[in-house]
């Protein structure tokens, strides 16, 4: 009671910030169910007593209800961060990838499925505006035009500058780095410096 | 006619060398400010001048050795090129959607933005609302569904502090500082300071100054 489940919801997030955990969506019905229950003390006691005339008469049934309120607050500011939280690195996924990496969708809500196909496609619109650069490719700054990468999982055959390239496992190509950058991102090929 | 060409591509690459350095003193500006930045509409052009360079390349790309070397440069150029583009884009897309809110109530922000990135702040900040809300607030009563009260919306910290290089005289300027303390500091040129950034606000717009 009193944004003590909020409170895990916000720690839960804090902990692991570096992954995508599960979904908690039981402590998130916890909390949502707990708002109810707030909100519906509240309306009860301001109902037994009228607070706006006599607040010095019963200090305790105001404080009460102060206290009421403030914990409605903190539960939705604890489930908005929490979700929050999540969205951020919902967002890093679609920029880095162009999707959520298939190992992840478990732990995603329906709703937050649905949100990164349409913050995909929101940035897809806006990078159509600039066909000559890939936004989403690293922000680290160039240092070579080519680089030597190593195949880890055979992914067929590219288009380069140069015609098709075959990319099967274990080989090794000098290739030009914006030709492969999506590539490495994904897994398939290692940059070998 | 050869003459004629050769002299072409210079005249583009000494144009492309002007723009891309205003394009990247926006950058560094962009990537040092607590604040948005008006858009530099210097990115459509560069992205025509790329392609029009990557056509050249292409043209001679198997005339001899000398040729593939200096298109090797050229490309590495490009590549360069394009990551200030993409990073400048970039950063100023993170900033959109941290200050989504703000921009969406205060219309001066509108003309800050180009066109394209005013329908990603919408679409984006219609999108994250709509998520929050349906997936935290939406069995919550009315009173709390509101998601734009005022402690709820980010806004730019302009007290932040920078960096920054005079680019010209200004002469003396009144600082304000803590506690209301007011200080007098003689700006000249290609001294640096580090000021709160409302301070050199007016004086970065009007690029008299520049971030570091």
């Amino acid at each position: 009671m009193y944004a003590d489940q909020g409170a895990k919801l916000v720690k839960e997030a804090k902990k692991t910030q570096d992954i995508l955990p599960e979904y908690n969506i039981e402590l998130v019905r916890d909390v949502q169910r707990e708002i109810r229950t707030l909100h519906h003390n509240t309306t009860v006691l301001l109902r037994q007593y009228d607070i706006r005339n006599s607040s010095q008469e019963n200090p305790g049934a105001s404080a009460s209800i102060i206290l009421h309120h403030q914990s409605l607050k903190r539960n939705k500011r604890c489930l908005l961060a929490y979700h929050y939280h999540r969205l951020k690195k919902i967002e890093e996924f679609c920029w880095e990838l162009g999707h959520i990496p298939q190992e992840l969708l478990p732990n995603l809500s329906s709703q937050e499925t649905d949100f990164s196909t349409e913050y995909q496609s929101i940035i897809n619109d806006y990078s159509s505006n600039f066909t000559g650069i890939d936004l989403s490719s690293s922000l680290e700054p160039p240092k070579d035009p080519y680089i030597e990468i190593r195949v880890l999982k055979d992914c067929g055959e590219i288009y380069t500058e140069n015609g098709l390239v075959t990319l099967s496992k274990n080989s090794q190509h000098y290739l030009r780095r914006t030709d492969v950058e999506h590539l490495i991102n994904e897994g398939y090929l290692k940059h070998i410096k | 006619m050869e003459n004629y060409n050769e002299n072409n591509i210079f005249n583009d690459e000494q144009e492309e060398i002007s723009d891309v350095h205003m394009l990247m003193k926006s950058w560094i500006n962009e990537r040092c400010s607590p604040d948005i930045l008006p858009y530099n509409n210097l990115v459509n052009d560069l992205l025509e001048q790329l392609e029009v360079q990557s056509e050249i390349i292409d043209s001679n790309k198997n005339e001899n050795v000398n040729a593939a070397f200096q298109n090797m440069l050229c490309q590495q150029e490009m590549d360069r090129v394009k990551f200030i583009l993409k990073n400048y884009l970039r950063t100023r897309l993170n900033k959109i959607e941290k200050y989504a809110n703000y921009i969406y109530q205060n219309p001066t922000y509108y003309e800050r933005l180009s066109d394209k990135e005013i329908t990603y702040c919408e679409q984006y900040k219609e999108l994250v609302d709509s998520h929050l809300l349906k997936s935290s607030l939406e069995t919550a009563p009315a009173f709390l569904q509101n998601l734009n009260e005022n402690n709820m919306i980010v806004k730019p910290t302009l007290d932040e502090p920078v960096f920054c290089r005079v680019k010209e005289d200004i002469g003396e300027v009144q600082i304000q500082g803590r506690q209301g303390i007011s200080i007098t500091i003689n700006m000249k040129k290609n001294n640096v300071f580090m000021l709160r950034y409302k301070a050199i606000e007016s004086f970065l717009e009007e690029g008299r100054v520049e971030l570091l």
